[in-house]
């Protein structure tokens, strides 16, 4: 058989990036650890795209096809959350006194709702 | 290992084709074409996730100590180890070596089958926890913000369940394959199928990794 070092390497890349992974979750929990797991998702997936799938291997065609997914994918995250990022939502105007009494952290999606029956 | 020959020709592509390698970079694009669809399927569930995750950090976070992440870790290194088989089925297959293809494919079932097993368990441990807000089941959440901790659990379980039902897709292709293999009737096609169904397996596993990451690994 050709070519069976290459997955079984990527195999054992992915576990220990993974490992890397659950190991910040659990000593480093916070932003940093939830960047980092994040990090190490982009490079777990990549590893299975490039070796598993066949992108490494793959026409430049293919690899367009491949990119424009995940292009598509990035589009409709960006214009969503820019919306959200964009304006302060933790405010809550017309968030009902009980809701405040009940939700003490923060109603950003509750002043959404409220925005939207106005 | 034994090889079996072929009762076909291997050098005759289909009749809509020019030749076998048009044949397979049709084949392979088409099925990249339905992984982008299924792209999007996941995208709109993880966008919205993301939106929710972004507005209540805190309860979203703390809600996700409530997983199993043990067990959430053995199925993610389960699932990638399925990927690795899979990979090595289709280079055994290219080799033609029947004995050797046959056999990676039912130890990536196997390994399928251990995963929905192990993720039916976890399903059944937040059942009896109380921590399945689906179907009408009662939700107590033993912290603070309950509401919005449902509104996690709605995410984990529609992205899980969701995932749960692409492997089962996944395995029951792999049955096929498994009997096309042992009749081994024409290896060249046998090697496109079983490439493709990879792709829709490894595309599968790379869903997981975002299902692990955003609902195990993310936690307070």
């Amino acid at each position: 058989m050709k070519d069976v070092r290459a997955p079984i390497l990527a195999w054992g890349a992915y576990l220990v990036v993974l490992g890397a992974s659950v190991a910040a979750t659990l000593l480093a929990p916070g932003l940093m650890g939830h960047i980092f797991s994040l990090l190490c998702a982009a490079i777990l997936a990549s590893l299975i795209l490039m070796f598993f799938m066949g992108l490494r291997a793959a026409d430049n065609l293919l690899r367009v096809f491949a990119l424009a997914g995940l292009m598509w994918l990035t589009i409709m995250v960006s214009l969503t959350m820019m919306d959200y990022i964009s304006r302060d939502i933790n405010e809550c105007p017309n968030a009902q006194a009980d809701d405040v009494a009940i939700n003490t952290q923060e109603c950003p999606l509750d002043s959404a709702r409220s925005s939207d029956k106005s | 290992m034994t090889t079996t020959p072929s009762t076909t020709s291997k050098a005759v592509p289909d009749e809509q084709f020019d030749d076998l390698t048009q044949q397979r970079q049709a084949v392979l694009m088409g099925m990249w074409i339905f992984l982008a669809t299924e792209l999007m399927l996941f995208g709109g569930i993880f966008t919205a996730f993301t939106v929710y995750r972004f507005a209540y950090p805190d309860v979203f976070a703390e809600a996700a100590t409530h997983l199993d992440l043990k067990l959430g870790t053995l199925n993610t290194v389960l699932l990638v180890t399925s990927s690795l088989f899979m990979a090595l089925a289709e280079r055994a297959v290219n080799a033609e070596r029947r004995r050797l293809t046959l056999t990676f494919l039912l130890v990536t079932i196997s390994i399928g089958v251990i995963f929905l097993g192990i993720k039916g368990y976890e399903w059944h441990h937040e059942y009896t926890e109380k921590l399945m807000p689906i179907l009408g089941l009662e939700f107590i959440y033993p912290g603070a913000n309950p509401d919005r901790a449902e509104m996690f659990f709605n995410f984990y379980y529609v992205l899980t369940g969701l995932h749960a039902v692409h492997m089962s897709m996944g395995l029951v292709m792999l049955t096929v394959l498994v009997v096309f293999t042992m009749r081994w009737r024409d290896p060249p096609r046998l090697g496109r199928q079983i490439q493709i169904n990879g792709l829709y397996w490894a595309f599968v596993d790379v869903v997981w990794v975002f299902i692990f990451t955003t609902q195990y690994l993310l936690r307070a």
